[in-house]
C-alpha cells in the first residue's frame, strides 16, 4: 500500500506538487488523470524515489521510502516509464531477464527459479516467440 | 557617420598595440641586454660596428617580419575557411592543412620524395591541399545533411594521421627526432632574411587574392542563390579562396612550421569587432594576427628565458582553452 | 558461442604474443627462446629482461585501455568517448610529466599517483562541463579532444622547455613500451586484478543502465552511484597505463568497438573481449614498432594512431545521430 504524507515535490524554484496527501488503495487499479503537465509523471516518479521529495514523504506499508536499500524497494516497487529507451542488440528474452535485477547476485547470474519466472513471464505476455 | 569613427578609432588602437608589440618583442627578454634607443639607432642612424644593431639587423628584424606575415597570413586563412564553410571552428589547422603540409614537408626532407624535387613551398602546398581536400570530403560538407562538427571531428583524425605519419617517418629515417619535434611545434626561433626572402612573395599573391574575394565573400554570406542572383559566380569565388588558403598556410608551415589556434581566434574576436564585412574583417583580422603571433613569440622567449618555446606551444596553450569555449558556447553548431 | 569467440580470442592473444618474441634487432631460434625462458643462457637478457616483461606489458596496458574505454562508452553511451579522447589519458601524462621533470628521481608510487591526480582532476573537468551544458554525445567528444589537445601542448611544452632526454620524450609523447622492464609490470597487472573484480560487478548493471535511469532506478541500481564507480575505474585504469607506457592513443576507442561487433552489447562480453582485443592491439602495434626496421624503435602510439584515426572516421561515416 502506498500513501503520501505532505508530500512536496520541486524542481528548483518550481513547486510541482504541493502538500500531497494520498493514499492509493490495497489490491485495486489506481488511475491518475490529468491535463498535460499537472504533474502526473513527477508524482509518479516521487513514489517511485526517482525525484526526491522536497518535503514530506512517501509511505510504503507504511514505512517511509528512505528505510528501504535500493534492492529492496525495487522488490516491492517498479515503475515503467512512459518513454522507454530501448538499447541497441538486446533479445526480447534478455529484456525480460533485467526484471530480475533487483533478484540476483552481484556478478549478474540467473539462477533456475530465475530463469523459470522469465519463461513464465513471457508465456503470459505472449511474446515467447520473439524472445531471441 | 558615428560608425566609421568608431573603425577608425578602432584601427588606431590596434595600430598602437601592433607598434608597442614590436618595440617590446625586439627588446625583450633577449640574452644581450637592448633597449628602445637601440631600436631608434637602428632605424635612423645604422651604425654597423655596434653590435646592439647587429644584433637587431641580423636576427631580431628578420624574426619579427616573419612573425608579423605568419600571424597575417594566418589570420587571413581563417577568416577565408570560416567564411568558406560557415563553421566557427574551421581553421587552418584544424582542417588539417597544417599537417599535410607539414607531412609532406617532412617526407620530401627525410628524402620521400613523393613529387620528386621540387621547393619545399610545393611539397608544403600539394600536402596542404590533399589533406584539406581529405577533410572537407569525408567531414561530408557536400553531402545533403552536412553536419559541422562532423568536418571538424574529420579533421582532428586526419591531424592525428598525419602527424602520426610525420613522427613515424621522422624516427625511422634518421633520429633527428628532437629538432622536428621542436619543428613540429612551430618555431620563429632561427629566422633570418632568407627565409624572409622565401616567405613574402608567396603571402603577398595569396594576401592579393583575399582582399579580391572579399567582397564576393560578403555577398556568399547571403546564402547562394542570393549570391548567383547578383552575379557571383560562387565556384570561382570558391575556388580563389581555397587558392588563397593554402598559398598562404603553406608558405608559413613552410617557413616556420604548423602554428596552430591563431586562424581559429583572431577571426572571432575581429567579428566582434568589426562584425561581418569581410572587407573590415580581412584587415583587421590581419592586424590582429600579427599582433597575437608577435605576443606569442616575445611569450616563447620570456616564459622559460633563456630556453626557447616553439611559439606553436604557446598559440595551443591560448588556443586550446579558446576552443573548448567556442565548442561549448556555439548553439549553431 | 560467445565463450568460444572469448576462448579463441585469448588463444589468439597467446600465440600472437609468443610469437612477438621471436621479433627484435637480433634473430633467435624457437628453440633457442624456449631454451632461455625455461633456464635462462646467453640470451636471458635480450628474451627474459627485455622481450618478456615488454611483452607482459604491452598485455597489461593494452587490456587496461581496452577495459577503460569499454567502460566509459558503457556509461557515457557515446561511441566517441574513450580515455584518450576525452582528456583523461592526456591529463595523467601531463601531471607525470611535469613530476619527471621537475623530481626525476621520483620513486614509483609518486609516479603513479600524480598521474592518477591528473586523470581524475582531467575526468572531473570535462565531467562538470557535461554536467553543466548538457551536450549532445558528439559535442562532447570534441570538447574533450580540446581539453586533450590543451593538455598535450602542455606535454609539448614541458619537454621542449626542460631538456630531458630525447627518448624519454618520446615516450610520454606518443607513448611506447621502449626501455621498460621487470619495475613495471607488476604495477599494471596488480592494477589490472583490483580492478577486474568492478569492471564484472558493473557489467550487469550497464546493461540494465541501458533502459534509461528511471527504469534502472525502478529495478534497484541507482544511477548516479554506478556511473561514479564505472568512470572511477575507468579513469583509474587509464592513468596507470599511461604513468606506464605514456599516452597511447586510440585503443580505448577500438578496443570496445571491434568487442561490440563480435560480442554485441552484453557486457558480460564486452568487458572482457575489450581487454583481451586491447591487449591484442598493443601487442601487434609494439611488435610492429621494434620489427619494422631493426634496431629502430617507432612509438607504439604513432602505429596506434595510424590505425586508429581512419576507424574514427569510419566511425564518423557511420554515425547517424547527428
Amino acid at each position: 500500500m502506498i500513501s503520501t504524507e505532505n508530500l512536496t515535490v520541486s524542481y528548483g524554484d518550481k513547486t510541482i506538487i504541493q502538500d500531497l496527501n494520498l493514499t492509493l488503495p490495497k489490491g485495486k487499479i489506481t488511475a491518475l488523470i490529468g491535463p498535460n503537465g499537472c504533474g502526473k509523471s513527477t508524482l509518479l516518479k516521487a513514489l517511485a524515489r526517482i525525484n526526491k521529495a522536497s518535503a514530506g514523504q512517501v509511505l510504503l506499508n507504511n514505512q517511509p521510502l528512505q528505510a528501504f536499500a535500493d534492492k529492496q524497494l525495487a522488490q516491492q516497487l517498479s515503475l515503467l516509464p512512459q518513454i522507454l529507451t530501448t538499447p541497441e542488440g538486446v533479445t526480447v528474452q534478455r529484456l525480460v531477464e533485467y526484471g530480475r535485477s533487483p533478484y540476483i547476485s552481484h556478478w549478474g547470474k540467473l539462477n533456475n527459479q530465475d530463469k523459470q519466472l522469465v519463461n513464465q513471464a513471457m508465456l503470459e505476455t505472449k511474446v515467447s516467440e520473439f524472445a531471441t | 557617420m558615428p560608425l566609421s569613427i568608431r573603425y577608425i578609432l578602432l584601427f588606431v588602437c590596434v595600430f598602437t598595440l601592433l607598434l608597442f608589440s614590436f618595440a617590446y618583442s625586439l627588446i625583450a627578454w633577449s640574452s644581450f641586454p637592448l633597449d628602445l634607443s637601440h631600436i631608434s639607432a637602428y632605424l635612423f642612424n645604422f651604425d654597423s660596428q655596434s653590435i646592439e644593431q647587429q644584433i637587431l639587423a641580423t636576427t631580431r628584424i628578420p624574426r619579427l617580419l616573419v612573425a608579423i606575415l605568419i600571424g597575417t597570413n594566418l589570420a587571413v586563412a581563417g577568416v577565408l575557411m570560416q567564411g568558406l564553410t560557415r563553421n566557427p571552428l574551421a581553421s587552418p589547422s584544424i582542417l588539417g592543412i597544417n599537417s599535410g603540409a607539414a607531412c609532406f614537408m617532412a617526407l620530401a626532407s627525410i628524402g620521400i620524395n613523393v613529387l620528386g624535387e621540387v621547393s619545399s613551398l610545393v611539397s608544403a602546398s600539394v600536402g596542404g591541399l590533399i589533406s584539406g581536400a581529405l577533410v572537407i570530403f569525408l567531414g561530408g560538407f557536400f553531402s545533403a545533411r552536412s553536419n559541422p562538427l562532423k568536418l571538424i571531428l574529420a579533421g582532428i583524425a586526419i591531424n592525428a594521421l598525419l602527424i602520426g605519419i610525420t613522427r613515424a617517418a621522422i624516427i625511422l629515417a634518421d633520429d633527428r627526432a628532437y629538432s622536428v619535434i621542436t619543428w613540429l611545434s612551430g618555431s620563429l626561433a632561427s629566422m633570418d632574411w632568407q627565409q624572409w626572402q622565401q616567405l613574402w612573395p608567396t603571402s603577398l599573391v595569396g594576401l592579393a587574392i583575399a582582399i579580391y574575394v572579399a567582397k564576393n565573400l560578403n555577398l556568399l554570406a547571403l546564402g547562394n542563390e542570393v549570391a548567383t542572383s547578383l552575379g557571383i559566380n560562387i565556384a570561382f569565388t570558391r575556388f580563389l579562396s581555397c587558392l588563397a588558403i593554402i598559398l598562404l598556410t603553406a608558405s608559413s608551415v613552410a617557413v616556420v612550421g604548423p602554428i596552430g589556434f591563431v586562424g581559429l581566434i583572431v577571426p572571432h574576436i575581429a567579428r566582434r569587432l568589426v562584425s561581418n564585412n569581410y572587407l573590415l574583417l580581412l584587415p583587421i583580422s590581419a592586424l590582429l594576427g600579427s599582433c597575437l603571433i608577435v605576443w606569442a613569440d616575445a611569450l616563447s622567449r620570456g616564459i622559460a628565458f633563456p630556453a626557447e618555446t616553439p611559439v606553436g606551444v604557446v598559440t595551443a596553450l591560448i588556443g586550446a582553452p579558446f576552443f573548448v569555449f567556442l565548442s561549448i558556447r556555439n548553439k549553431a553548431l | 558461442m560467445s565463450r568460444l569467440k572469448l576462448t579463441s580470442l585469448l588463444l589468439l592473444l597467446l600465440l600472437i604474443g609468443v610469437g612477438s618474441l621471436f621479433v627484435g634487432a637480433s634473430t633467435l631460434s624457437g628453440k633457442q627462446i624456449i631454451d632461455t625462458l625455461l633456464h635462462s643462457g646467453e640470451y636471458d637478457f635480450i628474451v627474459n629482461q627485455y622481450r618478456l616483461p615488454r611483452l607482459l606489458l604491452a598485455i597489461g596496458v593494452g587490456a587496461g585501455l581496452g577495459l577503460s574505454g569499454s567502460l566509459i562508452q558503457g556509461v557515457i553511451r557515446n561511441p566517441l568517448a574513450s580515455p584518450d579522447l576525452m582528456g583523461i589519458s592526456a591529463g595523467a601524462g601531463l601531471a607525470a610529466t611535469s613530476l619527471l621533470v621537475f623530481y626525476a628521481a621520483a620513486p614509483v608510487y609518486l609516479l603513479l599517483l600524480t598521474a592518477l591526480s591528473g586523470g581524475l582532476i582531467a575526468a572531473a573537468v570535462i565531467l562538470l562541463i557535461a554536467y553543466k551544458t548538457k551536450p549532445t554525445p558528439i559535442r562532447l567528444a570534441l570538447i574533450g579532444i580540446a581539453i586533450s589537445t590543451f593538455l598535450s601542448s602542455g606535454i609539448d611544452f614541458l619537454i621542449i622547455v626542460n631538456p630531458v632526454e630525447m627518448n624519454t620524450a618520446m615516450v610520454w609523447l606518443t607513448g611506447s613500451l621502449w626501455g621498460r622492464n621487470w619495475t613495471q609490470v607488476p604495477i599494471i597487472w596488480a592494477t589490472l586484478s583490483v580492478v577486474l573484480p568492478f569492471a564484472f560487478w558493473l557489467a550487469w548493471r550497464l546493461d540494465v543502465m541501458g533502459l534509461g535511469e528511471d527504469c534502472a532506478t525502478s529495478l534497484g541500481i541507482r544511477p548516479s552511484r554506478l556511473q561514479l564507480i564505472a568512470l572511477l575505474t575507468a579513469v583509474i585504469l587509464a592513468s596507470i597505463s599511461v604513468a606506464v607506457a605514456g599516452t597511447i592513443a586510440f585503443i580505448g576507442l577500438l578496443a570496445p568497438h571491434l568487442a561490440r561487433m563480435l560480442f554485441g552489447h552484453n557486457h558480460k562480453y564486452l568487458i572482457p573481449a575489450s581487454a583481451l582485443l586491447g591487449a591484442l592491439m598493443l601487442i601487434i602495434a609494439d611488435t610492429l614498432a621494434r620489427g619494422l626496421q631493426p634496431p629502430l624503435e617507432l612509438p607504439a602510439g604513432v602505429l596506434t594512431s595510424l590505425i586508429g584515426a581512419p576507424y574514427f572516421i569510419f566511425l564518423l561515416q557511420r554515425y547517424k545521430a547527428w
